[in-house]
């Protein structure tokens, strides 16, 4: 039988979940080229809501867990196609053109769009499966040689804290480890084609505002219809959101880095719950028999430490000594 | 960086067969086999020379020369009045094409190296020659013959339907006879290629005289019409 026995309701597991999840950020960019054109994206995102469940066969599923789009820019460039006036047929036959009248371009080299497409502000959920694992730190900010007085009495920077240790003393750390995870595919909103198309636009426009009217004129009617040129350039065979959705689910793999992230959080980046090791049984105190120094915190070695659920509560038991 | 604008499409006014400049072009067929050289002129000084052969084995059928290259090409040289880089060679069914990339006051001329008299000459072009241009800004152009006397006028417009339909538009052909041009006037869309085809010694210049006229704003304007209440005026 244990030496040590801690139990949390599930009401008290789903707040120190929602610790967890609330402490949870992602940020990240990444470009890459895709033959005809170029695209990068920035993310960031935070998890909100979420059910979480205890169940009998000692895991926990997690539902409806939202991730909330806070930014999700995808940029994309390349170069538009020659713009040149000319290269009419003089002498048409009807085997071909016989004699072709020259071609004068406008640019010297074909000038460069690039447009940011905003596609954050939307919301995806994540279900998932997951069990208790237990893992033991030995800080890294802990200095060699450090007793483990002193390492309670010294904090650990902001950036390595927990709600549960705040010094650099070792402890044992109970995680939330997926053993599935399924994100909802990145939701891309239905307008993003006329929303690629005026950003495209309004590129060109900006490309072109020092030209006298006439000749931006003549230079869209050589483009041509720009959500076709689009489709040419950027080689998009039928439906654009459906393409923007391929480019960073599949090309970008983005999903997959999330959900990574997010399994490598709840895994082994913030835990659940902290069992300090030697545990602090006692605090420092004054010493009744002056002028004696102070008597020092008394500490309790912890070993064999386990952590399981049922469909009721968190169960952590271990042995001191 | 953004890439540099070819200004000169966008600037140029005048369209002269006898001193090229951007969007236009003279062309003409040697009908007789031979070696060809021809030297190039700007603004009447000699600024370069090429070679063609016109050969009855070559099926090419269009030989395209640039004259603006030609210049370069002997300036890199060093070499003003020289030999320029390897012949190039065409059929005699075929044509050669002149025109300047760049710049203005191009002419050429020249024939086969056993014959005095020259075969071409840009400045006062022959029968079956062609004068091909495009022109870009909208606006009203006289047409004159320097050399025929004819005279005529393009009228070249841009309206916005218009402007979806630049990728399709066909040339068209003026009949240059010296001293009538069929047709006198001719209404383009903007880059529509417009050729005339030489049946007397010409040389064509195409020159912009000014906007359209719908698109001139009008001297005065009618102001809307006021009712005065006289009992209340003075």
């Amino acid at each position: 039988m244990a030496h040590l026995t801690v139990a949390a309701n599930e009401k008290t597991f789903v707040s120190l979940f929602n610790t967890v999840r609330d402490n949870f950020q992602f940020e990240k960019s990444d470009s890459g080229s895709f033959g005809p054109f170029t695209a990068a994206y920035h993310v960031k995102l935070h998890l909100e809501g979420g059910s979480v469940d205890l169940r009998g066969d000692n895991t926990i599923k997690i539902e409806e867990l939202d991730i909330k789009w806070d930014i999700l820019d995808l940029t994309i460039g390349f170069d538009l196609p020659e713009i040149c006036v000319g290269g009419f047929c003089i002498i048409p036959t009807p085997f071909g053109c016989l004699l072709e009248f020259p071609k004068w371009c406008v640019f010297d080299d074909n000038p460069d769009i690039e447009i940011t497409l905003p596609l954050g502000g939307f919301t995806s959920e994540i279900t998932a499966v997951a069990s208790l694992v237990i893992k033991y730190l030995t800080h890294p900010e802990r200095l060699p040689g450090m007793d483990d007085w002193d390492a309670q009495d010294t904090p650990a920077s902001p950036a390595t804290q927990t709600p549960f240790v705040k010094s650099v003393a070792n402890r044992w750390q109970v995680f939330v480890d997926p053993q599935t995870l399924d994100i909802d595919p990145i939701d891309i909103a239905d307008t993003v084609g006329d929303l690629l198309e005026s950003l495209v636009e309004a590129a060109i426009d900006d490309l072109l505002f020092f030209l006298p009217g006439f000749v931006k004129d003549i230079i869209k009617g050589i483009l041509g219809s720009i959500i076709d040129l689009i489709r040419v350039i950027l080689d998009i065979p039928d439906d654009i959101q459906e393409w923007i959705s391929d480019l960073l689910n599949v090309s970008f793999g983005l999903l997959d880095f999330i959900a990574t992230a997010i399994a490598d959080f709840l895994a082994a980046k913030f835990p659940i719950y902290e069992i300090e090791d030697p545990f602090p049984m006692l605090p420092k105190a004054d010493n009744p028999n002056t002028p004696l120094p102070e008597l020092i915190p008394v500490k309790i070695p912890i070993r064999d430490l386990t952590a399981f659920n049922n469909d009721v509560e968190m169960i952590i038991e271990a042995n001191v000594g | 960086m953004q890439p540099k604008v070819n200004r000169q499409l966008f600037t140029q006014r005048v369209f002269d067969s006898g001193s090229l400049g951007v969007l236009a072009s003279v062309i003409h067929r040697f009908e007789d086999p031979g070696k060809y050289d021809l030297t190039v002129f700007r603004a009447g000084a000699a600024v370069g020379t090429l070679s063609f052969v016109v050969d009855e084995n070559s099926d090419a059928r269009q030989l395209s020369i640039d004259l603006a290259k030609i210049e370069q090409q002997s300036k890199d040289t060093g070499d003003c009045c020289g030999k320029t880089a390897t012949p190039m060679v065409v059929s005699p069914k075929g044509y050669v094409v002149f025109y300047a990339s760049r710049g203005a006051g191009y002419a050429v001329r020249g024939g086969r190296s056993s014959e005095k008299k020259p075969a071409f000459d840009s400045e006062n072009l022959g029968k079956d020659d062609l004068f091909a241009v495009s022109l870009l800004e909208p606006g009203i152009y006289s047409v004159v013959d320097r050399i025929g006397g004819a005279k005529g006028q393009v009228n070249v417009s841009l309206s916005a339907e218009e402007a979806k339909r630049l990728k399709s538009l066909e040339p068209v052909y003026v009949e240059a006879k010296g001293k009538t041009f069929e047709p006198a006037e001719i209404n383009l869309v903007s880059t529509q290629g417009l050729i005339f085809r030489i049946h007397h010694s010409s040389r064509i210049v195409v020159e912009k005289q000014g906007p359209l006229i719908k698109e001139r704003q009008p001297a005065f304007r009618w102001r809307p019409s006021r009712t005065v209440d006289k009992g209340k005026a003075g």
